[in-house]
């Protein structure tokens, strides 16, 4: 009864969209190396004392995805440096991450927006929005807001015998600090926004605080690292299950546990009777 | 065998064409313990290549018992030729390719635990009143603390002591064990207090020059943050 009461509420885009959508919780917390390196349990009631790989404390977002090559290697940097500070047993101060993540339902920036930068000698242009930082408040608008950098020292050139190489590459801007707005479709200028539920009361839309028109979502927004769009996501051959034979209602309840199912779908008999057991 | 064959893995196309001809992967059914050849030694996996997120458990209770079954085997397997892949990596120090694919596999695996576990549940409510995870009992351990502890199964009834209680008054030793640990918990909630305090007081010039918090104080609102 509750589940069905829970499908007939307006779906919230808001909480879906997300790069990382499908990215397993685990996976990211073990990039993030925020996993414990030794739990010592079974302490008669007393809490179990935790040995962390990094401190969940020291965990600070960063601009970057947790999995990428860069990131990986900062974690790891951090793993090794709070293991020797805690073998010598000296004091490391933890980081304590001071940026805290917008709730979904404040959050109205994503992936293919139409964005103002209103910082920076990009000041007063507008540019499509082309990743999105949840965890940090930042976003990066497509040539906007970039400097130059090289990817490489001045040792590491004069032992590879290459000249120096600049490209652009964007910078984040932050979005609590207010250095983006949207634009309104309407008037093309910048504006707040906020969701509110469309008058039907059937659907979650994005509406422009100043004039109240709706800034429709753009379909780059439901990109994942997984599929740019869901409708043309391609089964990997002899991997992926295809989505009808997902749906495929196969279910047949019956009065059984699913031990005594499997062994009559096997054909195997069982007329030893179990003897009683004792739980203590 | 296995290890020889696993030492060629490497990223340049004629070890590929090497391993391709070790009789391993050319048993059918050796070849299941390792991944398509087209992903030997990549960084990242095409698109193509790289398989979807994990059922989850809306998904899986649409399913029969015998498909859950079914399912939870292809699973294993997968998880195996991860896990060996990912070996295989590690010891030619060669980095693994989209190691979520691990993460993903087990979690489709815990979610069909879940669902089985669901299903056993309803079952065994209905027929015999009882849940069908192992009973929780709360116990008094010696030390004092009073705990959820999960049952064990047994062939014999309890001996002398075996069984564990939950005790409303406790001993001299556990009595006094638990004063001391309230005391301590209390001395680490006051330092965390502290702690909590001096770092919001902390500015960027202060951490920059090493300097400590403010150590005199005229005013009594002053003193707030440190209440």
């Amino acid at each position: 009864m509750w589940t069905s009461r829970v499908l007939r509420l307006p779906r919230k885009p808001f909480s879906e969209l997300d790069y990382a959508r499908h990215m397993p919780e685990e996976y990211v917390k073990n990039v993030q190396r925020v996993v414990p390196r030794k739990v010592w349990g079974e302490r008669f009631g007393a809490p179990p004392i935790v040995r962390w790989m990094v401190h969940p404390d020291d965990a600070v977002p960063s601009s970057k995805r947790p999995w990428e090559q860069d990131e990986l290697q900062a974690s790891l940097k951090r793993q090794n440096k709070y293991h020797e500070k805690k073998v010598s047993r000296k004091f490391l101060e933890l980081r304590h991450s001071q940026t805290k993540q917008i709730s979904d339902q404040d959050w109205t920036f994503f992936m293919g927006d139409q964005v103002e930068v209103l910082v920076g000698k990009d000041k007063g242009r507008q540019g499509t929005i082309s990743r999105v930082n949840r965890a940090t408040n930042e976003v990066y608008v497509d040539q906007m807001h970039a400097k130059l950098v090289t990817k490489f020292s001045d040792d590491e050139l004069k032992r590879l015998g290459v000249s120096q190489t600049l490209i652009w590459e964007e910078q984040p801007l932050s979005v609590e600090k207010g250095q983006v707005k949207l634009v309104d479709p309407n008037d093309n200028q910048p504006c707040n926004a906020s969701w509110k539920l469309s008058k039907a009361g059937d659907e979650w839309v994005r509406v422009s605080e100043r004039t109240g028109f709706e800034i429709p979502i753009p379909t780059q927004a439901e990109m994942t690292y997984d599929y740019a769009q869901a409708e043309k996501y391609i089964d990997v051959e002899g991997k992926d299950t295809p989505a009808d034979e997902v749906l495929r209602i196969t279910f047949k309840p019956k009065l059984m546990a699913f031990e005594e199912e499997i062994m009559e779908s096997f054909g195997i008999k069982e007329n030893r009777q179990r003897k009683p057991t004792y739980w203590y | 065998m296995f290890f020889r064959i696993i030492n060629r893995i490497q990223p340049c196309t004629s070890q590929q064409r090497l391993l391709s001809r070790s009789p391993a992967l050319q048993n059918s059914l050796l070849q299941q313990f390792f991944d398509d050849e087209e992903n030997f030694g990549k960084q990242e996996l095409r698109a193509k290549k790289r398989p979807g997120r994990s059922w989850t458990n809306e998904e899986l209770r649409l399913k029969s018992s015998e498909d859950l079954h079914k399912l939870w085997y292809v699973c294993l397997k997968e998880r195996n030729m991860l896990l060996t892949m990912e070996k295989a990596h590690k010891a030619t120090a060669r980095h693994f390719p989209n190691p979520e694919r691990l993460d993903r596999v087990k979690g489709t695996l815990k979610n069909i635990e879940e669902v089985v576990h669901e299903r056993n549940d309803a079952y065994y409510q209905l027929e015999t009143g009882d849940s069908a995870s192992a009973p929780k009992r709360t116990v008094t351990s010696f030390m004092g603390f009073t705990y959820e502890k999960r049952a064990e199964e047994h062939y014999s009834p309890p001996g002398e002591g075996q069984k564990g209680y939950e005790v409303p008054y406790l001993d001299d030793d556990a009595y006094l064990m638990q004063k001391l640990w309230n005391e301590k918990e209390l001395c680490k909630e006051r330092d965390r207090k502290d702690n909590l305090a001096r770092r919001q007081l902390a500015n960027d010039e202060m951490k920059h020059y090493k300097r400590g918090g403010r150590r005199t104080f005229d005013r009594l609102e002053d003193l707030k943050v440190y209440q």
